[in-house]
Order: C-alpha cells, then sequence, then structure tokens
C-alpha cells in the first residue's frame, strides 16, 4: 500500500492504518529505535509509541513525506528514552556519534543564538551541497544512529573510507555553520 | 544523559533528506541483485552497437596523428591518436627556447622537409620563433610537427585546434585536441575532426 492510501486510513480512523504502517515501516522504526536504545525490549515500546502518535497526529496533520514523517516521531522519542534512561552510561555506537556531532557546536541553543529548527534549516542547506554518498553516510550516522560497520556494507565501502568521509563532512559542516554566523 | 542541541537540530532537517537516505541504501542493492541482468544487457547494447559501428562507420581516421610523451625513464614514445581516446602527454623543450607539447602527422604529396607549425597560446607566432630540434624527438622528414604552448598562466585544460592532411592528399581535417592533467602529468584526446576536400589554390 502506497503512503498516500495509509494516511487515507488515518483521515477515516481505520485502524488499519495501524497495521499497514507496521508492515511497511515497523522495521525501519524498530531499527532506528534500536540504534540508539540498544534493546528490544525499549525498542518496541518506543515503535509502538510511535503508532500511537502518528494515530494522534494524523488527522489534522497530512504528512507530505510519510517516510520521514515517521521515522522523525521515532527518533525523536528514542532520544527521549535515551536522556532519561540510566543505561545510556553504557558505551554504545550512538554515543559515540553524540561525542563526534558535540565537537561542532555547543549544545546550549541560547549560547549559540539559534534556534534548533534554525540550525537545523542550515545543516539541511549544507547536506545539500554535499555529494549523495557523503550526505547519506552522515545521515546514516548522525541521523539514523547506524554504525560504522553498517554504513560500509550498506555503501559497499570499507570502514577506514566511512570514518574519512565523516571527519571530512564534520569538519565541511563546522566551516559552513561558522561563514553562517554560529558560534561554534 | 543529555543530547546534544544539533541532534535535536537534526530532527528539523528537510523530509527529503531523510527519506532519502532510507532509499538511497536500496537502489545500491537493486543492482547488486541483477548485476547479472544489467551485465548481460550490457553486453548485448555493447555487441549491438560494435556491430553499428563497424558496418556504418565512415572509416577510420582519415589522417594519423602522433602525439609524444616522456616516460619515467626519460624515454621519449610516440603513439598513434584515435578520436576520443587520451593519451600520456609531455611537454619538450625546443631549441628556441620554447616548451610545449608536440605532435606530428604524414604530410601529403611530395614534400620531404619536415616543418614545425609552432601554435602558442600566449603570443602571435613570428618568424624568429622557428623551430629546427625538439629535445627528445628525432625528426622525421617525411612528417609535418605541430608544437602547442599552453598558456602560461592556466592550468588548462587546453584545447588546441589546427589543420591536418588526410591520408589520401585530397582531404583536409581540422582538428580539435584537448590536452588535460592527468595522474602523472598530461593527456591528450582528439575531441573533434571535421573533415573538408582540399581546395586547390586559385593561380592568381
Amino acid at each position: 500500500m502506497d503512503d498516500l492510501q495509509i494516511i487515507e486510513l488515518y483521515f477515516a480512523r481505520d485502524e488499519h492504518a495501524i497495521q499497514e504502517t507496521a508492515h511497511k515501516y515497523g522495521k525501519l522504526c524498530f531499527r532506528v529505535a534500536k540504534n540508539l536504545l540498544l534493546n528490544d525490549e525499549s525498542s518496541e515500546e518506543c515503535v509502538n509509541d510511535t503508532y500511537m502518535a502518528v494515530w494522534n497526529k494524523i488527522p489534522p496533520v497530512r504528512p507530505n513525506n510519510f517516510t520521514a514523517f515517521i521515522c522523525k516521531i521515532t527518533r525523536n522519542l528514542a532520544l527521549k528514552k535515551l536522556e532519561s534512561s540510566n543505561a545510556a552510561k553504557r558505551s554504545s555506537g550512538a554515543i559515540i556519534s553524540l561525542s563526534e556531532i558535540e565537537t561542532i557546536l555547543p549544545d546550549n541553543g541560547i549560547e549559540r543564538g539559534i534556534t534548533d529548527a534554525e540550525l537545523g534549516k542550515l545543516i539541511s542547506t549544507f547536506l545539500r551541497r554535499e555529494k549523495e554518498l557523503d550526505r547519506n553516510i552522515f545521515l546514516r550516522k548522525y541521523w539514523f544512529f547506524d554504525s560504522i560497520s553498517d554504513i560500509a556494507e550498506r555503501y559497499l565501502m570499507n570502514e577506514n573510507n566511512v570514518k574519512s568521509v565523516l571527519f571530512r563532512t564534520r569538519k565541511r559542516l563546522r566551516e559552513f555553520l561558522q561563514e553562517e554566523g554560529v558560534e561554534v | 544523559m543529555k543530547t546534544s542541541g544539533i541532534i535535536h537540530a537534526l530532527n528539523y532537517i528537510d523530509d527529503d533528506l531523510v527519506s532519502g537516505a532510507v532509499t538511497y541504501n536500496r537502489r545500491k542493492r537493486m543492482w547488486r541483485k541483477n548485476i547479472a541482468a544489467y551485465a548481460a544487457a550490457a553486453a548485448i547494447v555493447i555487441a549491438f552497437a560494435t556491430i553499428l559501428f563497424w558496418n556504418n562507420c565512415p572509416g577510420r581516421l582519415p589522417f594519423t596523428l602522433t602525439a609524444y610523451a616522456e616516460g619515467m625513464d626519460h624515454n621519449v614514445s610516440a603513439a598513434e591518436m584515435k578520436e576520443r581516446i587520451c593519451l600520456p602527454v609531455s611537454m619538450f623543450q625546443a631549441d628556441n627556447g620554447l616548451r610545449g607539447f608536440v605532435f606530428s602527422y604524414s604530410m601529403a604529396g611530395l614534400e620531404r622537409m619536415n616543418s614545425v607549425a609552432i601554435i602558442n597560446a600566449d603570443e602571435l607566432f613570428n618568424g624568429d620563433e622557428a623551430i629546427e630540434t625538439i629535445n627528445g624527438i628525432e625528426m622525421d622528414d617525411s612528417r609535418k610537427y605541430v608544437f602547442y604552448v599552453p598558456p602560461q598562466n592556466e592550468d588548462g585544460p587546453y584545447r588546441v585546434s589546427f589543420p591536418v592532411d588526410g591520408k589520401d592528399g585530397n582531404t583536409v581535417a581540422m582538428l580539435t585536441l584537448l590536452i588535460e592533467h592527468a595522474e602523472e602529468g598530461y593527456s591528450a584526446q582528439i575531441e573533434r575532426v571535421e573533415s573538408h576536400p582540399r581546395r586547390e589554390t586559385p593561380q592568381t
């Protein structure tokens, strides 16, 4: 079933909407959650919370891009769970990703004088200028929190190449944000 | 644990970037799964194109243009150029102090005196710059040489056009060569060829 049809089910308040969403996006959402939360139980919980959130948002929201819509909800929920979880003290790929990306920008929005939404827009502008492969490697690491080895396997690269791409992209992002007047 | 603001800011990036990162992988996997089918299709297309080429090709280039390159061992090699195939080329020093790329072609007719046409991208040619010898190249009386001096303040790529006599003596081809930086020096290829029948100069 395509996304438009699934959205129509939500508008019709047809519970098959959730079944269809689970069928099409269940694995993706679970992967997004598990990359952050590491364990299956928390990840399943996060995915179920996602379905609930989507049911509550649609309608009135009619997402233009259902894939991104549902992934963003899952990611947000997983990040909130991570922030409140004591288990996050264990080392994980997500923690490593977070520490790498924090080197680009301090996390205090007031200090840097820019909101998260404004910063997100700037990062979008930056990413559009990047080569497609570099852009997607960056997103798979810092948005989806895939591991280096997963990214290398996905894009048929070796892990050192993935690390090089990420290092150079972070550097260019930092330079770009400085040029745009964001204090780093 | 506290997560970075930039991590949260990433949630505000454009939706198509996120969905693009989801689907980008699948195209790669589709390529891998269908590689046998793609290879077979490519083989058929290549075979068809080859048959078409040999049946319909107007013939090989109507001239023979030779490019010169100096190897790491300082030996100079000469290679026949084909349209759109890159060959290594080097710059050579001429006896008049100019430094440039060297090409040559067989002269039509009964002329048997080698001559060197100088194409100097930065300056107009003047008679004082005539070249008698080029370091490293043993010049052949039956060939005409083209000595191209690229613009001094440009890194390239360079394009140079000049006429070349056809093998049959009845045509003149206007060639455009493209010279670019390559891994270990320069490479050149014939970018364009326009053949014209040779016209006799009217007697005045």
